[in-house]
């Protein structure tokens, strides 16, 4: 909002106060503590490593995941959508790979965007600082592939591998239907708007909306205005006058102001300034209030951030190496922030795209691809899952074909959630049990 | 619909053929008519000749996007923007492509302009210059595209979101039609386009069926030849006017109508817009955000004397529907995204954040507050719960409060209604 018109009442009423009213304070479930992983006490030793280099401080991640320590809370999953068509063999690199190699040719990464992990494998200079923490799940795909944008974020979204359409609901909105205990918001979409992989049966999940728009109801003085918009969404059959008019269409819009007022009830004292992010990265913006959407305690679960531009058609080698300095920068800043905040153990990051990038490069880029890899951070054993593709065996559009099928991805999300997969999937693929969660 | 309003039938036309209704537009058509299909009817005839609005002089790429947007958003803001402007903004939806990766302010003006001139014109003209518009060419990576090595993302798009839709082709059409595109470069600060012979096709293809040497005039023809585009983009036209698909009968009917005049718009639009479903489909699709946004604007406006009178375009960056910005290739989507908590929230701050500027709302002799709110609003079918919200909103604490809270409560209602957030 670029005005403000009337300097503001300091009589808000605060956050903690709307918790209160709505009875919130008191739904945080004392859930069972969640244990770490062992493997990660070997971080310990690196804890909190400072780089000067150039004068400027670099965000390093911070340490460790304490195998065994209390949790508070319930796990939550968030699912950064990499929008676009991710190329995840310029994210963990086969450099190794000399068919690879050949095909790459075109659109070959510059050396110093790569870091070596040894003699088969490099990454995204960008992702270096959380080398020791990252897990790769390779050949992440479908067995039978479209290459359209929409088609294969509408399969991703809906949680739908084979396109079958049959789907009304989307992947993350089922999981949010089976963990709803009647929390005011149990998913949540950050920096997009409202997106279909959130659409639910039940289950309040809503967009947030930026955060000026927030402060600006929150501050309103007159008092009377959200009890008056409150009264717009009662139903009560009083429909005369609007007998021709599609009464679904008028329920839903109620329902969408009615859950515009919970989430200014529920999430209006967000403040986007809790920790510090990089400037001038979006990503990094949409994590911070990750986390004060966990830190809220207000029944959050899973959170939805559709985030860059990935469809690297053309400048492949100079864009995709820019989105992993991004993408890095922003992770490092949000993981430190979650140890931080002792929410580390809570709190699993996965990412989608709806597909990888094709391994022969056009001119300078790269077309729409297959299977890829996905990056997942949290509480793993981090390191290469799943199975690595094979670049001699290429089928007829040139791609490679999926080790890992988006029901195996999404089962083991949801197994992360502790929903079992048989209920949000289908034909719920086998969990990735490497990733080593219980 | 024998007790429709004729106000009501003239605001639902000019929501559909043009992007808000101005209320005394509503009112004119409604009074000077014998029966509300009358008046309707004088209202479509003035959509659809209603004249083009024009665009500010060529920018250069230099020059800020506030002048652009405030330029575009102007239009649509116009109380003269009827049918034309309603089409431009349509292939505007149709041929989608962001500043986000352009970037050329330039570039984008003169692809404004091609849409202007084509809007009610013809498709298979604006498709051919579509394909070689440098704006275009940039965001669909067709410019700097070569035989050696040639860049699939416009060929693809080019069958599945300009012509033929999904499921018409394979991807050995996708290669082929790459292979034929290629060859073009743009100058980024010229925008002139040059192909180049050595990066062109020197063999054959085969492409949706046809062989040869084939360059991008003949990839068009073989898709204008196609019979899938016809009943593909009239059907997309419809369903943006009419608010729901086509029944197939319908589809069939309006696809062969479009290919049968050469693609020519105008006729295929009147149709939709004459047709007997076009009237009884009101309130049948949610507002996206810019249409929801022209509303709100022309019901706060206008500002008292002694105000600012910006109206801060740049909401629509929040609203997620900036012109020049869709988030895809595929444009903006349609349908319960534009009715979820987010978009309510954004909207509520954003009547809030200008409505203290407006001049208070009067009622006419005769006329009540409530009445006066939802003319304004061009609301004219209203259910009787939102009708009582804004009778509490305007009496129950009159006494305490000024003109201005009431008016910017009844003002704040209404624009979050159900009733305003549909189309």
């Amino acid at each position: 909002m670029s005005t403000k018109p009337e300097p503001r009442p300091s009589t808000v009423v605060t956050r903690r106060e709307f918790l209160a009213l709505l009875g919130l304070t008191t739904t945080v479930a004392a859930l069972p503590a969640m244990r770490g992983l062992d493997g990660s006490s070997a971080e310990a030793a690196r804890r909190k490593t400072k780089a000067a280099s150039s004068g400027k401080r670099k965000v390093v991640p911070e340490g460790p995941v304490v195998p065994g320590r209390p949790v508070a809370g319930p796990r939550v999953l968030v699912v950064i959508e990499l929008q676009g068509g991710n190329d995840g063999f310029s994210m963990l690199v086969p450099s190794g790979d000399g068919r690879f190699r050949q095909l790459r040719d075109r659109a070959w990464l510059n050396p110093k965007d790569l870091t070596r992990l040894d003699d088969r494998y490099s990454i995204a200079a960008g992702l270096a600082p959380l080398a020791t923490r990252l897990a790769f799940v390779e050949g992440v795909g479908v067995s039978k592939p479209d290459f359209s944008h929409t088609a294969m974020m509408t399969r991703w979204w809906q949680g739908d591998p084979d396109g079958s359409g049959t789907s009304r609901t989307g992947f993350l909105g089922r999981c949010c239907d089976l963990l709803d205990t009647g929390s005011p918001v149990v998913g949540v979409s950050v920096g997009g708007g409202a997106t279909p992989a959130l659409l639910s049966a039940k289950a309040p999940t809503v967009a947030l909306p930026g955060l000026d728009s927030l402060r600006e109801l929150t501050n309103d003085r007159d008092d009377r205005m959200r009890a008056t918009m409150a009264s717009l969404t009662d139903g009560g059959g009083e429909s005369a006058g609007l007998e021709s008019v599609d009464s679904d269409l008028l329920a839903r819009a109620r329902t969408g102001l009615s859950s515009g007022l919970t989430l200014l009830n529920g999430l209006g004292g967000i403040t986007g300034k809790s920790a510090k992010y990089p400037d001038n990265n979006r990503l990094a913006s949409a994590l911070g209030l990750a986390r004060e959407l966990v830190s809220l305690n207000v029944g959050v679960r899973v959170i939805h951030v559709p985030w860059g531009s990935f469809d690297t058609h053309t400048g492949h080698a100079w864009a995709h190496p820019e989105q992993m300095r991004q993408l890095g920068a922003a992770l490092t800043a949000f993981h430190n922030d979650l140890v931080r905040s002792g929410l580390s153990d809570r709190v699993l990051v996965a990412t989608t795209s709806e597909f990888g990038r094709r391994p022969q490069a056009n001119a300078g880029g790269t077309d729409h691809g297959a299977a890829s890899t996905a990056l997942v951070l949290g509480p793993v054993r981090a390191g290469r899952h799943g199975a690595p593709v094979n670049f001699a065996q290429l089928d007829q559009s040139g791609n490679v074909a999926a080790t890992v099928s988006m029901a195996d991805y999404y089962a083991t999300l949801a197994a992360w959630l502790g929903v079992p997969p048989g209920e949000v999937l289908s034909s719920p693929g086998a969990v990735l049990g490497s990733l080593g969660f219980a | 619909m024998a007790a429709t309003s004729p106000e009501a039938l003239v605001a639902h036309v000019l929501r559909r053929c043009g992007i808000a209704p101005d209320p005394e537009r509503v009112a004119r058509f409604a009074r000077g008519a014998s029966t509300p299909q009358a008046a309707a009817t004088a209202a479509i005839d003035w959509a659809l000749q209603a004249a083009p609005l024009p665009i500010s002089p060529t920018q250069s790429r230099q020059d800020g996007w506030d002048d652009a947007l405030k330029g575009w958003t102007g239009n649509l803001r116009s109380s003269g923007a009827g049918l034309h402007e309603r089409m431009t903004w349509f292939w505007h939806n149709h041929f989608a492509t962001s500043s986000d990766k352009i970037g050329n302010q330039a570039m984008l003006h003169r692809q404004q302009q091609l849409l202007r001139t084509h809007a009610l014109g013809n498709f298979a003209t604006l498709l051919r210059q579509m394909a070689l518009d440098p704006a275009m060419l940039f965001y669909l990576d067709l410019a700097g595209s070569s035989i050696e090595a040639p860049n699939e993302n416009f060929a693809r798009e080019l069958m599945e979101l300009y012509t033929i839709g999904p499921g018409n082709y394979t991807e050995d059409d996708v290669k082929a039609g790459a292979l034929a595109l290629a060859g073009y470069e743009v100058d980024y600060d010229t925008a002139a386009v040059t192909k180049k012979p050595d990066r062109s096709l020197g063999g054959e293809v085969v492409f949706l069926g046809r062989r040869g040497r084939l360059g991008v005039d003949d990839v068009i023809d073989v898709l204008l030849a196609h019979e899938a585009t016809g009943p593909f983009v009239a059907s997309k036209i419809y369903a943006h006017l009419v608010g729901v698909r086509p029944s197939p009968e319908r589809a069939k009917q309006i696809g062969q109508l479009f290919r049968g005049s050469g693609y020519e718009i105008r006729p295929v639009v009147e149709n939709i817009v004459r047709g007997e479903e076009f009237l009884g489909s009101r309130l049948n699709r949610p507002k996206t955000a810019i249409e929801w946004w022209v509303g709100a604007v022309r019901a706060i406006e206008p500002f008292r004397a002694d105000q600012d009178k910006d109206v801060n375009v740049w909401i629509l960056n929040d609203l997620g529907q900036t012109p020049h910005r869709p988030p895809n290739a595929a444009g903006w989507p349609s349908g319960p995204k534009w009715l979820s908590s987010d978009q309510f929230v954004t909207r509520a701050a954003y009547v809030r954040s200008i409505s203290w500027r407006m001049e208070p709302i009067k009622a006419a002799p005769g006329s009540d507050l409530v009445a006066a709110t939802l003319a304004r609003c061009s609301l004219h079918e209203v259910s009787g719960r939102t009708t009582n919200v804004l009778r509490d909103a305007a009496l129950a604490v009159a006494g305490n409060a000024d003109e201005l809270t009431i008016s910017r409560r009844l003002i704040t209602a209404a624009l979050l209604s159900p009733e305003f957030s549909l189309a």
